[in-house]
């Protein structure tokens, strides 16, 4: 347990540091496109720079989902006296093992559930519980 | 207010993000002030106070939070927009139970922000207005 609350720590601290990240390359993309609204009739190559910045912005969202997801994750040990949000829970689960059921061809969507539904279980346990009925991770026991 | 007349301080440890954005808000007309840390950004405030402040929770030494805190009780006046990551949205509720006047997500939408901005200047100089109506009563 107090392994899994360490890593959670360190994992925490990176996915900020990760947010920091992205945060400054979606503002750098952003000053680009104020640039370039600026001068775009002078430049011949506007288009073109105009689809590699929307690639970089759909990019940073796509990074910005896996930050959060993963930062979900690293709090799912800890305690918590209002307990779990079961679709929290799941999509976090659901976000991060989607590359890995694509590779056992399975593809994992997360339907809206009812909100609000919440267990007194840990984040981490519900996690487990999920992941043992899809079989997405064999390896782990719920204590 | 016009946008030029604004009294902006930016205040976040990530000197590229918040400096990149101070740019993109001078294209916009606004010309905010950038400090760093919490102790520049008192400093700051106690120099020349803002309208708004644009305040990062989780900076070294003085967290953004105490910041808050601190402002609240010397400069009620100056509004407070606090910059949370994805994972800290209890520190932007918690925030906003300590005077904040909203809080956002990195990475931020600049206009979104600067909407913000202006609702917090129209909500100071209202909150003005009628403190002064009161006084004359």
């Amino acid at each position: 347990m107090r392994d899994a609350l360490l890593m959670g720590r360190l994992t925490a601290s990176a996915t900020h540091e990760m947010q920091n990240i992205l945060a400054t390359i979606r503002e750098s993309a952003g000053l680009m496109e104020d640039i370039l609204g600026m001068s775009e009739e002078g430049f011949a190559h506007a288009e073109r720079f105009k689809k590699g910045l929307k690639v970089v912005a759909e990019q940073v969202e796509r990074g910005m989902m896996l930050s959060e997801q993963l930062n979900y994750c690293a709090h799912a040990p800890e305690e918590a006296a209002a307990g779990a949000d079961v679709n929290e829970a799941a999509r976090a689960l659901v976000g991060l093992s989607r590359r890995d059921a694509a590779r056992c061809r399975v593809s994992l969507v997360l339907a809206p559930g009812r909100s609000g539904l919440r267990t007194s279980l840990r984040a981490v346990e519900v996690m487990c519980l999920l992941g043992l009925v899809f079989g997405l991770c064999p390896a782990v026991h719920v204590a | 207010m016009n946008t030029k007349d604004w009294k902006i301080l930016l205040v976040d440890d990530e000197h590229e993000f918040i400096t990149t954005l101070a740019e993109r808000l001078e294209l916009r007309g606004i010309n905010p002030r950038v400090v760093f840390d919490g102790e520049s950004a008192l400093e700051a405030v106690a120099a020349a106070e803002p309208h708004v402040m644009v305040l990062d929770v989780l900076m070294p030494g003085i967290k953004g939070l105490e910041v808050l805190e601190r402002i609240k009780r010397t400069n009620p006046n100056v509004q407070v927009l606090l910059l949370t990551g994805h994972g800290s949205t209890r520190d932007g509720i918690e925030g906003m139970r300590l005077g904040a006047f909203d809080y956002m997500m990195k990475p931020l939408n600049i206009d979104t922000l600067i909407e913000k901005m202006d609702s917090a200047i129209d909500y100071a100089n209202k909150a003005a207005a009628a403190a002064k109506k009161g006084e004359g009563l």
